[in-house]
């Protein structure tokens, strides 16, 4: 009898070759979608971020984001999103994500939020290596999942006269990224 | 440290001016608390009068509340809400929502009212008001009830509970604004 075996370290070589790879921060943003007033979405970006991924059999990912970047598309909103009611980025300006494990479709790691620390796992998918027209060697990954924002104390919220509240616990996370290899 | 006290009643013998001062006399030491007298000159808001720069009054309010490591609210209950004066204030403080002074800025809620639940009403809804303009809005209330029956024989005003709750409160509020003003 003969069993096949699927190396995971071999096919994340294949996916993420050895060497830094650095999230461009053009093409890289980690935008998040939120249930409002029970009814419909309300989608928001941090587009400023920063990532770097170690290649190889055992690939390495850290990354953050300016909680002061966060826009919805509303001055208003925007504001009271960094205010001490939701982020206080004042006190806490960034949020970090550092993986404790890196597959090729699945990341796990430890993401800190206002000061607090829980692990997450994300749905993964690595896409590349490609050459872009200036001769720069890139990978794509999508890291998508969800989060409680309570479990890090980002917990405004307001009552509504029916009954519910106005904006939902969980929070759908969809980080992109380019990667560019470092010369 | 600074701490701007702010009464939401343009009443002259007003209860909730009277707890200001109150709160003025009981501040730890090395805390100053200066209660603002100008609240009836803050013209109506009009987002035309705001488009042409801040009225001399609403700029001296926003020296005051920017110059301050913290402040202190006092309101009436009005109509189970905010005095609409004080609202007037605080919408025009808010302008523009991104710079306004109280962003970031320790504040603290209390309030005196002569029906029996001192307002905490009101005193709920400022608190939200002042979170939406990002405002380190420090836990704790003291809701006075009775006003007209909180002065003692010498005419203090706040009975000893009430000072209690109001030395704690304070010390809150100190605590919240030490490292920012260190940071600053």
């Amino acid at each position: 009898m003969s069993t096949v075996s699927i190396d995971k370290s071999e096919i994340l070589e294949q996916v993420v070759p050895a060497g830094t790879w650095n999230a461009d921060p053009h093409h890289s943003r980690i935008d998040f979608a939120v249930k409002h007033m029970m009814i419909s979405t309300i989608r928001g970006t941090f587009p400023d971020v920063a990532a770097t991924l170690e290649g190889g059999p055992a690939p390495q990912l850290a990354g953050s984001v300016e909680i002061g970047s966060v826009t919805t598309g509303d001055e208003n909103r925007d504001a009271h999103l960094v205010a001490p009611d939701f982020f206080d980025a004042v006190r806490f300006p960034k949020a970090t994500f550092t993986a404790t494990l890196v597959e090729p479709t699945r990341v796990v790691g430890e993401l800190t939020i206002k000061g607090v620390t829980r692990e997450i796992e994300l749905e993964a998918a690595f896409s590349g290596p490609n050459t872009d027209p200036w001769g720069n060697e890139r990978i794509g990954l999508e890291l998508t999942g969800e989060l409680n924002r309570h479990d890090y104390g980002v917990s405004w919220n307001a009552p509504l006269p029916g009954g519910g509240v106005l904006v939902d616990d969980t929070i759908k996370v969809f980080a992109s990224f380019s990667f560019v290899r470092e010369a | 440290m600074r701490v701007l006290g702010i009464s939401g009643s343009l009443r002259h013998d007003s209860y909730n001016t009277r707890l200001l001062e109150a709160a003025a006399e009981l501040a730890p030491a090395g805390v100053e608390l200066e209660v603002y007298g100008g609240l009836s000159t803050i013209p109506p808001y009009d987002a035309d009068l705001d488009a042409l720069g801040d009225p001399a009054a609403v700029a001296e309010l926003k020296r005051l509340v920017g110059g301050a490591d913290a402040v202190l609210i006092a309101t009436p209950e009005y109509n189970a809400s905010i005095p609409g004066q004080l609202k007037n204030a605080l919408d025009w403080i808010s302008r523009p929502i991104k710079e306004n002074p109280l962003r970031n800025l320790p504040t603290a809620v209390v309030g005196a009212s002569t029906g029996a639940y001192g307002g905490v009403w009101a005193q709920a809804e400022l608190r939200k008001v002042l979170g939406i303009l990002g405002a380190r809005v420090v836990e704790g209330e003291v809701a006075v009830p009775h006003a007209d029956q909180q002065f003692d024989e010498n005419g203090r005003f706040g009975h000893e509970e009430i000072r209690a709750q109001l030395s704690e409160l304070l010390d809150d509020l100190v605590a919240a604004a030490g490292p920012i003003a260190q940071a600053a």
